[in-house]
C-alpha cells in the first residue's frame, strides 16, 4: 500500500488497540514529535464520530420503516389506537 | 448526504426483529406515556423509543447481561425524555447564538463540521467504513458482504475511503482555528 493508506492503517491499528506493546510505545513517541501525526490521528477520531452518527441515523431510518410497517398492521390496531388516542 | 436524508439499508436480524416485536407490545404504550407526561408529542414518543432501542440493540451486540431489557429500556427512555426536555430548554435560551453553542459541546474542532464531510463520502463508502470501524465486522465478512475480490482488496478500499474523507475535510472542513484555537 502508498505511504500514506499505510499511515491510516496504523493510525487505525492504534486506536482499535491493536499494536502490540513495542509498537504502540513507538507510534507514542513518534506523535510527541510529529504534530502532523497527531493531527491525523485526532482527524481520524473524528471521522470515527462521524461514521457513528451515519450508522446511527441509518438504524434510526431502518426503524422508522419498521415503525410505519408495524403500525399499518392489522392485527396492531389496539396499540396504534392506544397511541392515537393518548395524543389525541 | 445529509444527516436527514441517510436512507436506511440495515437489514435487522431474526433476534431483532423479535425485540422489536416484544418491544412495541410491551414498553412503546409505556414510553409514549412518559413523553405525553413531560409535554411530547407522538414523534418524541417514537424517536425516544427508538434511541432507546438502539442502545438496547448495542449492549446486545456487545453480550451486556441485562437483566431485564424491558426494565432496562424504560430506563434509557426516562433518561432520553429528561435530556430532550433539557435540550429543548436550552435551544429555547441560546436561540440567538445557535452556532456558538454547537462549537462549544464539539470542543477540539467542529465536530458538526466533520460529521456533515463524512456524510459525503457516498454510500458504499460509508457502509463500508461503518461496517469496519464501528460494526466492526471481521474482514472476511465484509468481503462476502460487500463482493471484494480478496480481504487485500477490501482492505485497500476502506483505507483509501478513509483517505478520501480526511483529505475532503482537510481541504473543505478545517481551518487553522479548528486545531489550534
Amino acid at each position: 500500500m502508498r505511504t500514506s493508506l499505510n499511515e491510516i492503517k496504523l493510525i487505525a491499528d492504534y486506536l482499535d488497540g491493536n499494536l502490540n506493546p513495542d509498537d504502540r510505545l513507538v507510534f507514542e513517541a513518534r506523535l510527541l514529535l510529529e504534530p502532523e501525526l497527531s493531527l491525523n490521528v485526532s482527524l481520524q477520531k473524528q471521522i470515527y464520530l462521524g461514521l457513528e452518527e451515519y450508522h446511527h441515523q441509518r438504524i434510526k431510518a431502518a426503524l422508522s420503516n419498521w415503525h410505519d410497517e408495524i403500525m399499518a398492521n392489522p392485527g396492531k390496531i389496539n396499540l396504534r389506537n392506544r397511541i392515537l388516542n393518548l395524543f389525541k | 448526504m445529509t444527516l436527514e436524508k441517510v436512507n436506511s439499508s440495515v437489514m435487522f436480524s431474526t433476534a431483532d426483529q423479535r425485540l422489536l416485536d416484544d418491544i412495541y407490545e410491551t414498553a412503546y404504550y409505556r414510553v409514549a406515556r412518559q413523553v405525553k407526561k413531560y409535554g411530547g408529542d407522538a414523534e418524541d414518543a417514537k424517536d425516544v423509543l427508538h434511541d432507546a432501542l438502539i442502545i438496547l440493540m448495542k449492549q446486545r451486540a456487545r453480550q451486556t447481561p441485562i437483566e431485564s431489557e424491558l426494565h432496562y429500556l424504560i430506563g434509557i427512555a426516562k433518561h432520553l425524555i429528561h435530556a430532550k426536555i433539557r435540550k429543548r430548554a436550552n435551544e429555547r435560551q441560546s436561540v440567538e447564538l445557535p452556532e456558538i453553542a454547537e462549537e462549544q459541546t464539539t470542543g477540539f474542532a467542529s465536530q458538526t463540521r466533520i460529521t456533515k464531510l463524512v456524510m459525503t463520502a457516498g454510500k458504499r463508502c460509508l457502509d463500508l467504513l461503518t461496517a469496519a470501524f464501528i460494526e466492526k465486522k471481521p474482514l472476511a465478512v465484509i468481503v462476502n458482504e460487500y463482493g471484494f475480490s480478496s480481504e487485500h482488496s477490501a482492505s485497500v478500499r476502506k483505507y483509501k475511503c478513509l483517505e478520501k474523507i480526511r483529505e475532503r475535510v482537510k481541504t473543505n472542513g478545517m481551518s487553522y482555528e479548528d486545531f489550534f484555537e
